[in-house]
C-alpha cells in the first residue's frame, strides 16, 4: 500500500497536468448538429461527399475513405491531383456503414442534407461533423472549408492557401469585365435545372463579377425550367454540363424558337463539364470553373 | 349534394357547365402564368395578325397551344380509362394505377436512365411506352386473363402485387443513379413541362383509337353493372368485353404515362364526378369522365405554373393535392 501511493500521489499530481496538455490539443466545433471537440489531430478521416474532399486536399490532407459511388473518376482531377489513394464506401445516398467502421476513422465528415438520419451510428463509428455540401453558395462554401480546416488542426495552412485563391479568382475577376448575363444549367432527356446565384455554380459566376440573367432575388438554388421559360431568360451566354447524352437541348435546337434566344445568334452556348461545374464545390472547384470561363470568354 | 342534385335534374345545364368550364381552363392555359406577360389579345392578334417574328404569338403558337391540347387529351384518356376500369372491376377504388402501368413505365424509364442492360440502348419514349404495356399486362395475366372464372379481386390483388414488385425496383434504380435521381424524380410526379407539336403527334392517333375501343363497350359496362352473371345470361360475352376494356386502359393511359409521366387521381376523381353528376349509363359517363378528366388535368396545369413561378411544379402533384381531400370528401359522404 505504502509502496504504491508515491505512485498514486504523482499520478494524481500528474493528472491535471495531462489533462490541461490535453486540452491545449482539443478544437471544439460548431457544426449542422450541435457541436463537437476533438481531443487529438485527425488523420484517419472519411468523407461522405465530393466537397468536403476538395476541402482537405487544398490543406494537403488525403481522406482513408471516400463515399465516391464506386468510381474514382467521380472526384475531379484537380482535386484527385492532390490526395493520396483512398477506399470506397459506397454511395453519397446511402454509404455502407461496415465500410466505414472497417476504415477505423477518427474523424468522419457528412452531408447534413442527405445523412441526417445516419448521424447516430456514424457517431457511434467516429466523431461526426455534419456540414452542409449541396445547394449553398460559394461564399457559404468557404466557411464550411474553413471548419473542415479547424477540425484537421491544418488553420494556418488553409488561411495562406484562400489568400492565394482570393488572389487568384480576383486576377480572372478584372479579365471578366463585361456587360453580359451568363447562366448555368444541368440538362438531362428530361429536362433543364438553371442554378441560380442561389447555387454554388452561380454564386461563383456572381463571384467573378458577371452578371446573372435572373432578375428578381431567387431564393431556390435550382430551377427546373421550361423551353418557355428559357426563352424568358434569355441569357447572353449558357454554360451547359449534360448527364444524359441525349437532352432536351437537342429537341429545342430543332424549334424555330431556338433562334430567338441570344445564344443561337451569338453562338454563346457552351458545354462545361457536369462533374465541376455541378457535382463537387470549393476551392479547388471554383477555381477551375474560374479557368474553364477565362479560356472561352477572353481571346 | 343539394347542388348537384338540382345540377343532375337540368338535362342540358350539366353538359354546358362541364365544357365551358374546359373552354375556360383552355384558353387561360394558352395565355396565363407566363413570363412574357401574355394576355388574352395575344390569342386575338395570332387569329387576326399572324407574325412569325413575334416571340409572343410564336410561344403560344410552338409551346402553349400543343401544351394544352395535350393536357386536354390526356386528362380524358386518363378520366375515359379510370371509369372503364370501376365499371369492369364494379370496384369505385379501381383505377388504371391499379393496372401497375405508371409503375411499370416508372420503372423502365428509370432503368434507362441509369443505362442498365439493353434498357440504355432504347429511346427513353419507347422504353417508358415498352414499361407501360409490360406493367399491365403482367396485371391482366396474373389477375386471370381470358380465364372465364375471372373475378374482380384477383386482378385488384395482382395489380397490388406488381405494383409493389416495380416500385421496388425503380427505387433501386433511384439509389443507383444519384445524380439523375431528382430528373427521374421530378419525371414521377407527372409534367407537362416538355410538351410539343411532336408529342401532340405522338399522341392523337393512338388515343383515337383506344376511345373508339372504349365508347364500344358502354353497352357491355352497362349490362355488367348488373353483374356477370346477369350480364352473361343477357348475351354480353364477359371476357371478350374484359379484352377490349383492358385494352382500352392500357392504350390509354400507357401513351399518356409516356408523354407526361404519371398524373395520379384525375382516373380516380374523373369517373366519381361524372357519377355523381350525371346517371349510370356508360354511353353518357364515358365522355363525361373524359371531359371532367381533361378539365382536371388543363385546370391543374396551369395552377402548376403559378405555384412558384418562374419554376414549374409537376402537374401530378397539384392533382394529388386535389385528389386527396377529395377522396376523403367521398368517404366521409359515404360514396365508396
Amino acid at each position: 500500500m505504502f509502496l504504491r501511493s508515491p505512485f498514486i500521489i504523482a499520478a494524481l499530481l500528474f493528472l491535471p497536468l495531462s489533462f490541461v496538455c490535453q486540452q491545449t490539443h482539443a478544437i471544439t466545433i460548431k457544426h449542422d448538429a450541435g457541436t463537437l471537440t476533438l481531443d487529438k489531430t485527425p488523420t484517419r478521416i472519411v468523407t461522405l461527399a465530393f466537397s468536403f474532399v476538395d476541402a482537405l486536399a487544398v490543406t494537403g490532407v488525403s481522406p482513408v475513405g471516400i463515399a465516391d459511388d464506386g468510381d474514382k473518376n467521380r472526384i475531379i482531377k484537380s482535386v484527385r491531383d492532390f490526395i493520396g489513394d483512398w477506399q470506397s464506401v459506397g454511395s453519397r445516398y446511402q454509404p455502407s456503414l461496415e465500410a466505414i467502421a472497417a476504415l477505423k476513422p477518427d474523424l468522419i465528415i457528412a452531408d447534413s442534407g442527405r445523412h441526417q438520419s445516419i448521424y447516430q451510428d456514424l457517431s457511434l463509428i467516429a466523431p461526426t461533423l455534419m456540414l452542409q455540401s449541396r445547394g449553398i453558395t460559394y461564399r457559404e462554401n468557404l466557411v464550411v472549408m474553413q471548419k473542415i480546416s479547424n477540425a484537421v488542426n491544418k488553420s494556418a495552412q488553409f488561411k495562406k492557401r484562400l489568400k492565394k485563391h482570393q488572389k487568384r479568382m480576383l486576377e480572372l475577376k478584372k479579365r471578366f469585365h463585361n456587360n453580359d448575363t451568363y447562366q448555368f444549367a444541368i440538362i438531362t432527356d428530361k429536362g433543364m435545372w438553371l442554378h441560380s446565384p442561389s447555387s454554388y455554380a452561380g454564386s461563383v459566376i456572381k463571384e467573378l463579377g458577371l452578371n446573372s440573367p435572373m432578375t428578381n432575388n431567387i431564393k431556390e438554388p435550382y430551377l427546373q425550367t421550361s423551353f418557355e421559360q428559357l426563352l424568358k431568360t434569355n441569357p447572353d451566354w449558357l454554360l451547359v454540363g449534360q448527364y444524359t447524352k441525349k437532352t432536351v437541348l437537342d429537341k429545342w435546337q430543332k424549334s424555330p424558337l431556338w433562334k430567338m434566344l441570344s445564344v443561337a445568334q451569338s453562338k454563346q452556348l457552351i458545354h462545361v463539364s457536369a462533374s465541376v461545374w455541378s457535382l463537387t464545390s470549393g476551392m479547388l472547384a471554383a477555381e477551375q470553373i474560374a479557368k474553364e470561363l477565362a479560356s472561352h470568354l477572353t481571346p | 349534394m343539394n347542388i348537384l342534385s338540382s345540377v343532375r335534374q337540368s338535362k342540358t345545364l350539366t353538359p354546358t357547365l362541364l365544357i365551358s368550364t374546359l373552354m375556360l381552363g383552355f384558353i387561360i392555359s394558352l395565355y396565363g402564368q407566363s413570363e412574357f406577360s401574355l394576355q388574352a389579345n395575344d390569342l386575338w392578334r395570332i387569329l387576326m395578325a399572324p407574325d412569325i417574328q413575334d416571340i409572343k404569338q410564336q410561344v403560344i403558337l410552338l409551346l402553349r397551344l400543343p401544351r394544352s391540347l395535350v393536357a386536354c387529351l390526356i386528362g380524358f384518356n386518363l378520366g375515359v380509362a379510370g371509369l372503364l376500369m370501376q365499371g369492369l372491376t364494379r370496384n369505385p377504388l379501381a383505377s388504371p394505377t391499379l393496372f401497375a402501368i405508371n409503375s411499370g413505365a416508372a420503372c423502365l424509364m428509370a432503368l434507362n436512365s441509369i443505362g442498365f442492360a439493353f434498357f440504355s440502348a432504347l429511346p427513353s419514349g419507347l422504353a417508358t411506352f415498352l414499361g407501360a404495356l409490360i406493367g399491365g399486362l403482367l396485371v391482366f395475366s396474373l389477375g386471370g386473363g381470358l380465364r372465364s372464372d375471372n373475378n374482380a379481386l384477383r386482378l385488384i390483388l395482382a395489380g397490388i402485387a406488381v405494383n409493389g414488385l416495380l416500385s421496388s425496383l425503380t427505387r433501386a434504380a433511384l439509389i443507383i443513379a444519384d445524380d439523375t435521381a431528382y430528373s427521374i424524380l421530378h419525371w414521377l410526379s407527372g409534367s407537362l413541362s416538355e410538351i410539343d407539336w411532336h408529342s401532340w403527334s405522338q399522341l392523337w392517333p393512338l388515343s383515337l383509337i383506344a376511345l373508339l375501343l372504349a365508347f364500344s363497350t358502354s353497352r357491355g359496362l352497362n349490362l355488367n353493372a348488373l353483374g356477370e352473371q346477369t350480364a352473361n345470361s343477357l348475351g354480353i360475352n364477359i371476357t371478350w368485353l374484359r379484352v377490349r376494356v383492358c385494352l382500352a386502359v392500357l392504350l390509354l393511359t400507357s401513351i399518356s404515362v409516356t408523354l407526361a409521366g404519371p398524373i395520379v387521381f384525375v382516373g380516380l376523381i374523373a369517373p366519381h364526378l361524372a357519377r355523381a353528376l350525371f346517371n349510370n349509363n356508360h354511353l353518357v359517363l364515358l365522355p363525361a369522365s373524359g371531359l371532367l378528366g381533361a378539365a382536371l388535368v388543363c385546370w391543374a396545369d396551369l395552377l402548376s405554373r403559378s405555384i412558384i413561378p418562374p419554376a414549374e411544379t409537376p402537374v401530378g402533384i397539384i392533382t394529388a393535392l386535389i385528389g386527396t381531400p377529395f377522396f376523403i370528401f367521398l368517404v366521409l359522404k359515404g360514396k365508396l
